[in-house]
C-alpha cells in the first residue's frame, strides 16, 4: 500500500530528482574552459550593458537590502498603515517585504519558527477581513493565501528540524507548537468557512471546496509536517505496536497455556486408558495361555498317568509270570517313553522324574540294569 | 578540495576577462547546473544534457558578442529559451527515449541502504510517472522550481507570465499531482 502524498511529501520528493541531475564537477570545470576559449576566439563588440543580469541577487545581498528597506519602512506612518492591508491593496506589497526582510534576518531557529507562523496566521486572517470588507473572495486570492500559508507553515516546521540537529527536545517543542499553532488557525478557516456558508449560495461551492481542501489537508499535514514529528509518531507508533503485540502475545501465552493444560489432561486420561486397555489384553492373552498350558499339562498328566498305570500293569502281570516261571523281567521303561513320544512341559519333567522314581521298583531295576 | 582548487583557478581567469566575458562567466557559474538539471530531465542521457548545456552557453555568447541583437534583459531566461529551444531540436533529430529506472539508479540514493534505496525509488518513480500526466506547462513549473531552483520571478521570465500566475500555476500542479498520486 503506497503512502499517502501530500503536497509536503510531493515536493520533497520531486526535489529529490534534482540529485542525478547534478553535473559532474569535472565536466563543469572543462566546460568552462572551453566557454572561456570560445570567448577568447569570439570576443564581445559590444559594452557589458549588453547583459543585464536577473533581478535576483545573492542572499544576503538581497536580504541585507530588504533589511535596510523595511528598516527605513517600519519608522514611517507607511509601515504602519502596511499592517493593515489586505491582498489587492496598495499598501499589500510593502507588508510583504517587510514580512522577506523579517526572515531574511539572522534568526534562532524558535524565532524563525514563531515568526514563520505569526505570518501564516496573518494569512488567513487576510481573508477573514477581506472577506468581511468585500463581501466575498475571488477563487485567486484564496489559492495565493493559501499557497503562501503553506509556505509559511513549512518554513516554520523546516527551522525546527533545523533545530533538531543541536537540540532534539527543543525541537519537538517547536515541532508541537507548529502543530497547536496549525490545530487554531485550522479553526479560523472553519470560520470563514462557516461564515461563507450562511452568506452565499450553491454558485460559491467551489470556493467553499477550495476552503474545505485546505482545512483537510492541514490536517493531513498536521500528522506529518516534519520529518522530525514523523519520527516521533512513528516511534511512538511503533511503540505501541510493540506493545500490542506483546500484550497480544502474552494473552496468545496464557491461552496456549490453558488450552494446552486441557489437552494435557485429556492425552494423559488417553494414555492411561490406552495403557490399561493393553494390559488388560495382554493380560487377557497371559490368562489364555496359561489356561491352555494348564490344560495341555492337564491332559499330559492324565496321559502319562493312563501309561504308568498300564506300565505298572505289565510290570506287576511280569512279576507275576517271573514269580511262576522264577525268572527276573526287566520293565520297559525306555519303551514307556518312547510311547509317550512327545517332549515335556517345563515343569511337568520333575512331575515325571518322580513318577519314573514313584515306579515301584522302577528306579531300582533302572540303577540295578545300568550298574550291570 | 577540487572544488576549491576549481574555484580559485576561476576567479583568477574571471579577473582577466573584459567586462561582458566576466559577467557572462558569472552567468555560467550561476545557472549551468540549473540549465543542466532542466535538460537532463528533457532528454533523460547524461551525454546529450551536457552537449545540450554546453552547446546553449556557446550560442548565447554568439549572440551577445554579435552586439547587433536587442539587449538581453534577464540573463538567466535567455538560457533556458536558448536551452529549451536545443531540446526541441534535439528531438526532432532523435526520439525521446526516458528510461526512469536509469535516471533513479543513477542517483545518489543508490548508494544508500537496499530497504531506503527501494522506499526511494519506488516514491520517486511514482512521482516521476504522474509528473508525465501534467500539462506540460505545470510539469515545467515544477521542474523549474524544484529541480532547477528558479525562483517563481525567473521562471515568470522565461514563461513569459506573471509571477501571481506563475504562483497559482505551482499550486495548482502540486493539486494535481496529489489527486493523480492519492488516486
Amino acid at each position: 500500500m503506497p503512502e499517502y502524498m501530500n503536497r509536503f511529501n510531493i515536493i520533497r520528493h520531486i526535489r529529490s530528482l534534482k540529485r542525478p541531475a547534478t553535473p559532474n564537477a569535472e565536466w563543469l570545470f572543462d566546460d568552462r574552459k572551453k566557454l572561456i576559449d570560445f570567448m577568447r576566439m569570439h570576443p564581445a563588440m559590444v559594452h557589458s550593458d549588453v547583459i543585464r543580469k536577473s533581478r535576483r541577487s545573492p542572499g544576503l545581498f538581497r536580504a541585507g537590502g530588504i533589511a535596510a528597506l523595511a528598516l527605513v519602512l517600519t519608522t514611517t506612518s507607511v509601515a504602519f498603515a502596511a499592517q493593515n492591508a489586505l491582498p489587492g491593496d496598495s499598501l499589500f506589497a510593502v507588508k510583504k517585504i517587510m514580512e522577506r526582510a523579517a526572515l531574511a534576518a539572522p534568526l534562532s531557529a524558535d524565532q524563525r519558527s514563531a515568526i514563520g507562523l505569526s505570518f501564516a496566521e496573518r494569512r488567513i486572517d487576510e481573508l477573514s477581513s477581506l472577506k468581511e470588507r468585500k463581501g466575498e473572495l475571488t477563487q485567486e486570492v484564496v489559492e495565493k493565501n493559501m499557497l503562501a500559508y503553506r509556505d509559511l507553515v513549512e518554513l516554520a516546521s523546516r527551522a525546527a528540524q533545523e533545530a533538531s540537529v543541536k537540540d532534539k527536545e527543543g525541537a519537538l517543542a517547536l515541532m508541537l507548537n507548529v502543530e497547536r499553532e496549525v490545530g487554531q488557525h485550522k479553526n479560523k478557516m472553519k470560520k470563514i468557512d462557516e461564515k461563507m456558508a450562511d452568506r452565499f449560495d450553491e454558485k460559491d461551492a467551489p470556493l467553499l471546496r477550495e476552503i474545505e481542501n485546505s482545512a483537510t489537508d492541514f490536517e493531513i499535514d498536521l500528522g506529518i509536517i516534519s520529518s522530525a514529528s514523523v519520527r516521533n509518531v512513528r516511534t511512538k507508533g511503533a511503540e505501541e505496536r510493540i506493545r500490542g503485540r506483546i500484550n497480544r502475545s502474552e494473552q496468545e501465552l496464557e491461552h496456549m497455556a490453558e488450552f494446552d493444560g486441557e489437552a494435557l489432561v485429556d492425552d494423559l486420561i488417553s494414555l492411561n486408558e490406552a495403557r490399561i486397555q493393553t494390559n488388560e489384553k495382554k493380560m487377557k492373552e497371559a490368562f489364555e495361555t496359561v489356561k491352555k498350558l494348564e490344560y495341555r499339562l492337564d491332559e499330559r498328566l492324565k496321559k502319562n498317568k493312563k501309561i504308568k498305570e498300564k506300565a505298572q500293569d505289565q510290570n506287576n502281570d511280569l512279576r507275576d509270570a517271573d514269580k511262576k516261571s522264577d525268572r527276573v523281567v526287566e520293565p520297559p521303561a525306555d519303551g514307556i517313553e518312547e510311547q509317550i513320544g512327545v517332549s515335556v512341559p517345563i515343569g511337568v519333567q520333575g512331575i515325571e522324574a518322580e513318577s519314573h522314581q514313584e515306579g515301584p521298583g522302577g528306579g531300582g531295576a533302572d540303577s540295578r540294569s545300568e550298574e550291570d | 578540495m577540487q572544488a576549491n582548487n576549481n574555484k580559485i583557478k576561476q576567479r583568477k581567469q574571471n579577473k582577466n576577462m573584459p567586462a561582458p566575458q566576466e559577467m557572462f562567466l558569472q552567468a555560467y557559474d550561476e545557472y549551468a547546473k540549473k540549465i543542466y538539471a532542466y535538460v537532463y530531465y528533457r532528454v533523460s542521457s547524461v551525454e546529450d544534457a551536457q552537449d545540450i548545456t554546453s552547446q546553449a552557453f556557446l550560442r548565447a555568447w554568439e549572440y551577445i558578442a554579435r552586439g547587433d541583437e536587442p539587449v538581453i534583459k534577464k540573463i538567466g531566461p535567455f538560457l533556458y529559451t536558448v536551452a529549451k529551444n536545443l531540446v526541441i531540436d534535439h528531438y526532432r533529430t532523435q526520439k525521446r527515449t526516458i528510461d526512469l529506472e536509469d535516471v533513479v539508479n543513477n542517483s545518489a540514493v543508490s548508494e544508500l541502504p537496499d530497504i531506503e534505496r527501494l522506499d526511494i525509488v519506488r516514491d520517486t518513480k511514482r512521482v516521476m510517472h504522474a509528473m508525465e500526466l501534467l500539462s506540460e506547462d505545470e510539469k515545467e513549473v515544477l521542474q523549474l522550481r524544484y529541480i532547477s531552483e528558479y525562483t517563481t520571478e525567473e521562471i515568470a521570465g522565461v514563461l513569459g507570465k506573471k509571477k501571481n500566475h506563475i504562483y497559482i500555476l505551482i499550486f495548482r500542479a502540486t493539486k494535481k499531482l496529489k489527486k493523480i498520486l492519492n488516486a
